[in-house]
C-alpha cells in the first residue's frame, strides 16, 4: 500500500475552520457508560472474523522457529501491526522460553519506570543484592554482567511505545539493553508515529528484526488503564471525584464552592468571562458571614485546589480569579443537587 | 506459566528453573540456563531448517555458519584496514605532543562522518590502538553517559585511573597467582585528587580523554571542562589531551567560545568517506571469490537502503548477515551452496527427493523447455548428479571471470565522459549485474574508437595491471596474451611512425595546391569530393577496430549477467524463483520497515490481512461495509473529518453503518453499539490517530491528515 505523504494536505487540514455540529453525548440516553458497563457488554458481544483471527494468529506462531534463531544469533525481534500482540507474545513465552530468564514488561503500564524494569533484571534474573547510586551505574551493571557472563535473559517488552516508555531517554536504554549479548528483546509497538523514536544510532544498536503480526485481537488490556481512558470516562471520573470530596466538606466550604460555581453558571455565555475575582469573592463570603478573614478563605481554596476542583489564575490587570475545570452541564447537575 | 497483568506492578520475572542443588544458586542459573539453551535451541533449528531430510538441515545450518563467519571475519579485517591511517595519524599527534610544553590543550579533531552507528567500531580500534602504543591512560566519554558537567567530570577520572588498576591487576597477576579484587579508587573524584595520583604514577604518558560525539555534548557543560582540564593542565602539569569525534562539519569555533577554542590546540583528521568504504567492502565480500553473492534485486535494495537512508556499514553488515541466513533457511536448494571443493562430496549426499528440489529451480525449468532433448535428466538420478555438478562448475568460474571482466571494463571505461557503466568498480559490476543496457555498451564502442593511440595504451596497460593483480583462470589467459598483444602493437606505432602518420601532416597541403588560388566554391567542392572518398586507414586505426571487435566477441560474452546462467539461484541470493522460496520481500522488509503501512492498510482494507470475502471492498478504497471489523469503520468514519471530531456525530454515522440492513430508522443507539464504539475510539487514540481535545465539548482532535 502506498502512502505518499503531501505536505500540503497538512497546511490545507490545519487552515480550514472547524464544521462540526454543536451536539454532544448527552443527547443519548445514557452519555456515560461505566467502564464496567463497556466491559460487560462487550463480553456478550461475538466478533464475526473470529475464525480468521485464529488463522492470522496460527499463521503468526509459525514463525516462532525463525523467532527462536534470530535471537540466538544476535537479533533482536519487533513486532508490529494493527491488533494486540499480547497474546501473541505470551504464547511465544509459554511455548519456547518456558524455564528460561524471562521479563515481560508492560509497556503500557502507566505507572511502570526504567529502574523497575533494571530491579526485575538485577534482582530478579542476576540474583545481585547490593544497591546502585544512580539508574546509569545500575545500567553499567547489567551490561556487564551480560557482556562478560554467559547468563541469557529474554526481555519481552509488551507496548515499547507505551505511555511511561515513550521518552528518548527510556528508549536509549532499551536500544542498550538490546544491544546486550546476553539479553535478547521481543517488542511490539502500536502508535504510528513510534518509528520517529527512534534515531541511527539507536536502530542500529537495537538490530531489530521486523514481523508484521497483524491480528485484529481488541486492545483490551492495554487501554483498561486510567492514562488511556477516553473522554467520556474521565469526565464522569472529574464528576465522581467533585461529588465525593464535596461530601466530606464542612458546612462553609460547601457554600463556597457553590457560590463559585453558581457564579461561574450565570457567565457561561460570556466569553471574556475569566473567572470569579478573589476580592469579591471574600466580600461576598464575610457578607454570608463563611469566613472571617481572608487567610481563611485562602486556607478553604487551597483544599479546593488540592483536590484539582478549583484552579486560580492570574488575569492579564492582576486580579486573582477562580475557575472550576468542568463541562457546564455537569456543573449544572451538581449545583441543582446540593444546592438546597 | 502466571499471568503477567496486574494492576499494581508493569514487570514480570520468570526465573530460569535451577536444575540441581548443591552448588551456589548464581552458579546453577547460569548452567541451567546454558544447557537448556543448547538443547532446545537445537531441536528449534532443527525444524526451522526442516522440509527437507536431517542431513540437509544440518549441512545448510552448517554452511550458514562457516559462511557468515568468513564473511563477518573478512568485512572486519576491511574496516580495520581501511581505519589504519587515520589511527595511526591520531596516534602520532598524540604522543608527538606528550610533553607539558604548551599550555593550550593539544586536541584531535576527528571528522567521521554522518554515519554514527559506525563510529563505535572505530573508536574501539582507537582505544586499542592507544592503549598499545602510547598511552593506557584513556578515557572515552559519550554526550549519553554525561548529563551533567559533574557526572562528565566523574567519569572521565574514573575511566582514567581505572585504566591504571587494570594494568596493576594485570602485573600483580604475573608476580602472584592469587588477584585481589581491588575496588575501583573511589577517593579520587576530583581533578585535584588526580593530580595527587598522577604524581605518584612511575610512567608519565599523556591522560586522553575522547569526547566521541562532539555535537551532543552541551555547549555550556563543553566549555566549562575544558577549561577546567587547561586549569589543571597549567597549574599542575597534567598532560591532558583531547580527542574529538565529529560528525558534521561544524567547526569548534561555532561550538565553543572565542575564550575557550583558544585554549586548543586542534588538528583535524578526516575519515575516509563511508560509501569508498562500501565500495571496498562490496569488492572484497562479494566480487572476489566468496561463496555466496548477492543477486540484483538484493544488491540493489541494500545499496538504497546505505545510499538514501543511513550511510552506516554496520546496519549494512547487519543486513548482509540476515541475507545469508534467510538465503541458507529458505531457500531448500541451498545446500549446494558451497565452495567447490566440498561439492562433489555434497552431490553425492544428495537424496532422490532433494534432487526433484533442484529440478525445481526456475533457470533449469527453463533450460528443459528450450532444451526437449535433455528431458532424460528429469528422471535418471545419475546422470542428473553429474550435470548438475559440472553446471555448478561452469557458473562458478563463469562467476570468477565475470568479476574479473568487470575490473577490466571498469580499467578501459575509467574516466570516460558520461561515466557509462558508473564511476567505481562497485557500480561497473551492479550494472552489468542488473544487466546492463546495449545503448551504453555501443557508445563506450564509439568513444573508444575516438580516443588517441596514447589513451587507449594507458587503458589497456590499466588493465593488464588488474589481470595481472589477480588470479587468471583458464577462460580469460587469452584475455591478456591478447591485451599484451594490442599494446605491443601500439608501442611499436609510437616508436617507429610508419608512412601512415608521416603522410598525415601533409593532408591538408591537398586542398590547396601551391601557386594556385582557389575561389569559394572550387574549394567547397574539392572538400566535398575528398569527404566522400574514404579515408586511407591508418596502422592505428587497424589496431584500432582489431581491438574493438575483439572487445565486442570476447569480453562482451564475458559480461552477461550470471543471473542468466543455469543454476545461479543457488549461488546468488535474491534471484527470482518460486514464491515460497523468495527472501526478497521478507528483506525488503528489514532494509525498510513500514509500521505505519501496515497500520494503515490493515484498517483500510482488513480484507487483504483477514482474508474474508466479506470485507473485501473491490478496489473502492473508500468503502465502508458493515461487516468490517469496528475499529476499521471508525477509522474510516475518522477519515472523512477534519481536524476536530464531534464525538456525538461520529457515533451515530458508526450507528448508521451497524443499522443500514435494519429497516427502522430509529435515533435511539443500543448500548451495545455504544459500547463498541467506545472499545474502538480508545483504541484508535491508542494508535495514535486521536487525542482528546478541549477546544470543544465532546470533541477530539484528529493528529493524522490526508490519507
Amino acid at each position: 500500500m502506498d502512502i505518499t505523504v503531501n505536505t500540503e494536505d497538512y497546511f490545507l487540514a490545519q487552515s480550514s475552520s472547524v464544521h462540526t455540529s454543536d451536539r454532544t453525548l448527552n443527547r443519548l440516553n445514557n452519555p456515560r457508560l461505566s467502564q464496567e458497563a463497556v466491559d460487560s457488554l462487550m463480553e456478550n458481544f461475538d466478533d464475526c472474523h473470529s475464525k480468521e483471527k485464529i488463522l492470522l494468529m496460527k499463521e503468526y506462531q509459525q514463525q516462532f522457529l525463525q523467532w527462536i534463531f534470530l535471537l540466538r544469533e544476535g537479533f533482536n525481534i519487533l513486532v508490529y501491526g494493527l491488533g494486540s500482540k499480547r497474546y501473541l507474545l505470551d504464547e511465544f513465552r509459554t511455548r519456547f522460553l518456558d524455564g528460561k530468564n524471562v521479563i515481560v514488561v508492560n509497556g503500557y503500564f502507566p505507572g511502570l519506570t526504567i529502574k523497575e524494569i533494571f530491579n526485575s533484571i538485577t534482582d530478579g534474573i542476576l540474583e545481585h543484592s547490593g544497591t546502585f547510586f544512580s539508574t546509569v551505574e545500575q545500567l553499567e551493571f547489567i551490561e556487564q554482567e551480560f557482556n562478560s557472563t554467559k547468563i541469557e535473559a529474554y526481555l519481552i517488552i509488551h507496548n515499547m511505545d507505551g505511555p511511561s516508555l515513550q521518552f528518548s531517554r527510556e528508549q536509549e536504554v532499551l536500544c542498550r539493553l538490546a544491544a546486550a549479548p546476553g539479553l535478547h528483546v521481543v517488542a511490539s509497538t502500536d502508535h504510528i508515529n513510534t518509528p520517529l523514536l527512534w534515531d541511527q544510532r539507536k536502530l542500529s544498536q537495537s538490530k531489530f528484526v521486523y514481523f508484521d503480526c497483524t491480528t485484529f485481537a481488541p486492545y483490551s488490556e492495554e487501554i483498561s488503564y486510567e492514562n488511556s481512558l477516553l473522554v467520556q470516562q474521565s469526565t464522569t471520573l472529574g464528576l465522581a471525584s467533585l461529588v465525593h470530596v464535596f461530601a466530606s466538606l464542612t458546612f462553609n466550604a460547601k457554600a463556597i464552592f457553590i457560590l463559585i460555581a453558581q457564579r461561574q453558571l450565570e457567565n457561561n455565555n460570556e466569553t471574556n468571562y475569566h473567572g470569579f475575582p478573589f476580592h469579591e469573592l471574600y466580600s461576598e463570603c464575610r457578607d454570608r458571614m463563611l469566613v472571617n478573614s481572608d487567610l481563611t478563605l485562602r486556607a478553604q481554596l487551597t483544599e479546593f485546589k488540592d483536590h484539582k476542583l478549583l484552579r486560580i489564575r492570574r488575569t492579564p490587570d492582576g486580579t486573582e480569579v477562580l475557575h472550576i475545570p468542568l463541562e457546564k452541564n455537569q456543573l449544572e447537575e451538581f449545583v441543582q443537587k446540593h444546592q438546597e | 506459566m502466571a499471568t503477567t497483568s496486574s494492576f499494581s506492578k508493569g514487570c514480570f520475572v520468570f526465573k530460569a528453573k535451577p536444575e540441581s542443588s548443591g552448588k551456589s544458586p548464581r552458579k546453577k542459573t547460569k548452567k541451567s540456563s546454558n544447557l537448556l539453551h543448547r538443547s532446545n535451541g537445537d531441536l528449534n533449528a532443527s525444524s526451522l531448517f526442516g522440509k527437507c531430510d536431517k542431513s540437509s538441515m544440518e549441512i545448510r545450518q552448517d554452511s550458514y555458519k562457516k559462511i557468515w563467519m568468513s564473511t563477518k571475519k573478512k568485512s572486519e579485517d576491511i574496516i580495520s584496514d581501511s581505519h589504519k591511517q587515520l589511527l595511526h595519524d591520531v596516534s602520532q599527534f598524540v604522543s608527538e605532543n606528550a610533553d607539558i610544553g604548551q599550555s593550550s590543550i593539544p586536541t584531535a579533531l576527528v571528522a567521521l562522518g554522518v554515519n554514527l552507528p559506525d563510529h563505535a567500531a572505530f573508536f574501539s580500534l582507537l582505544d586499542s590502538t592507544l592503549n598499545a602504543h602510547v598511552s593506557p591512560f584513556v578515557a572515552m566519554l559519550n554526550s549519553k553517559e554525561c548529563p551533567s558537567l559533574k557526572n562528565m567530570v566523574l567519569k572521565a577520572i574514573q575511566k582514567l585511573t581505572s585504566c591504571d588498576l587494570a594494568d596493576d591487576d594485570a602485573e600483580k597477576d604475573e608476580e602472584a597467582d592469587e588477584i585481589v579484587p581491588v575496588k575501583p579508587s573511589s577517593k579520587i573524584k576530583t581533578f585535584a585528587n588526580l593530580a595527587t595520583w598522577y604524581s605518584n604514577v612511575v610512567i608519565k604518558t599523556p591522560l586522553i580523554i575522547i569526547l566521541q560525539d562532539l555535537e551532543s555534548f552541551s555547549t555550556q557543560q563543553l566549555q566549562d571542562f575544558v577549561l577546567l582540564c587547561r586549569e589543571y593542565r597549567v597549574r599542575n602539569k597534567l598532560p591532558i589531551q583531547f580527542i574529538m569525534g565529529i560528525a558534521t562539519t561544524v567547526t569548534l569555533q561555532q561550538q565553543l567560545h572565542h575564550r575557550t577554542s583558544v585554549c586548543l590546540a586542534t588538528k583535524s583528521f578526516q575519515s575516509r568517506p563511508s560509501i569508498v568504504l562500501l565500495n571496498h567492502l562490496i569488492e572484497q565480500l562479494f566480487m572476489n571469490s566468496s561463496v555466496l553473492k548477492l543477486g540484483p534485486r538484493l544488491m540493489q535494495l541494500l545499496l538504497d537502503g546505505f545510499l538514501y537512508h543511513d550511510l552506516s556499514l554496520s546496519s549494512f553488515l547487519m543486513r548482509v548477515h540476515l541475507i545469508i541466513m534467510q538465503h541458507y533457511i529458505t531457500l531448500p536448494v541451498s545446500s549446494l551452496c558451497c565452495s567447490m571443493s566440498e561439492l562433489i562430496d555434497r552431490i553425492k549426499k544428495l537424496s532422490a527427493a532433494d534432487l526433484d528440489l533442484y529440478r525445481q529451480v526456475p533457470s533449469f525449468m527453463k533450460f528443459i523447455e528450450n532444451n526437449r532433448s535433455k528431458v532424460s535428466l528429469l528422471t535418471d538420478d545419475k546422470e542428473f548428479r553429474s550435470f548438475l555438478q559440472k553446471s555448478l562448475e561452469d557458473l562458478n568460474s563463469y562467476s570468477k571471470d565475470f568479476s574479473l571482466s568487470c575490473r577490466i571494463l571498469h580499467c578501459l571505461s575509467d574516466g570516460m565522459p558520461d561515466a557509462l557503466f558508473g564511476k567505481s568498480l562497485r557500480e561497473v559490476y551492479i550494472n552489468f549485474l542488473i544487466g546492463a543496457e546495449s545503448e551504453d555498451w555501443d557508445r563506450f564502442i564509439q568513444l573508444l574508437n575516438i580516443s588517441t593511440s596514447y589513451e587507449l595504451q594507458s587503458r589497456i596497460q590499466a588493465a593488464l595491471t588488474t589481470l595481472k593483480e589477480s588470479d587468471v583462470s583458464s577462460a580469460l589467459s587469452d584475455f591478456s596474451t591478447s591485451l599484451v598483444l594490442f599494446s605491443e602493437e601500439l608501442k611499436r606505432l609510437e616508436q617507429a611512425p610508419d608512412t601512415d602518420t608521416a603522410t598525415s601532416p601533409k593532408s591538408p597541403n591537398v586542398f590547396v595546391p601551391k601557386g594556385k588560388k582557389l575561389d569559394k566554391f572550387e574549394l567547397k567542392a574539392q572538400l566535398l569530393a575528398s569527404a566522400k572518398q574514404a579515408r586511407p586507414t591508418s596502422k592505428f586505426d587497424e589496431i584500432k577496430s582489431e581491438f574493438v571487435s575483439w572487445l565486442n566477441s570476447h569480453l562482451a560474452r564475458q559480461l552477461k549477467s550470471p543471473t542468466t546462467i543455469l543454476f545461479h539461484e543457488v549461488f546468488y541470493a535474491g534471484s527470482q524463483v518460486q514464491s515460497s522460496w523468495d527472501i526478497v520481500p521478507w528483506i525488503r522488509r528489514q532494509v525498510q520497515p513500514v509500521p505505519r503501512v501496515a497500520i494503515s492498510k490493515a484498517l483500510s482494507d482488513p480484507a487483504s490481512y483477514l482474508g474474508c470475502n466479506c470485507c473485501s471492498s473491490n478496489g473502492q478504497g473508500s468503502q465502508i461495509l458493515s461487516t468490517m471489523p469496528d475499529l476499521c469503520i471508525v477509522y474510516k468514519l475518522h477519515t472523512e473529518c477534519g481536524r476536530l471530531i464531534n464525538l456525538y456525530d461520529w457515533m451515530l454515522s458508526f450507528n448508521a453503518i451497524q443499522q443500514k440492513d435494519k429497516d427502522d430508522e430509529n435515533e435511539e443507539i443500543e448500548p451495545i453499539i455504544q459500547a463498541r464504539f467506545i472499545r474502538a475510539v480508545a483504541q484508535l487514540q491508542l494508535l495514535g490517530f486521536i487525542q482528546s481535545s478541549k477546544r470543544k465539548t465532546d470533541h477530539v482532535a484528529r493528529l493524522t491528515w490526508g490519507v
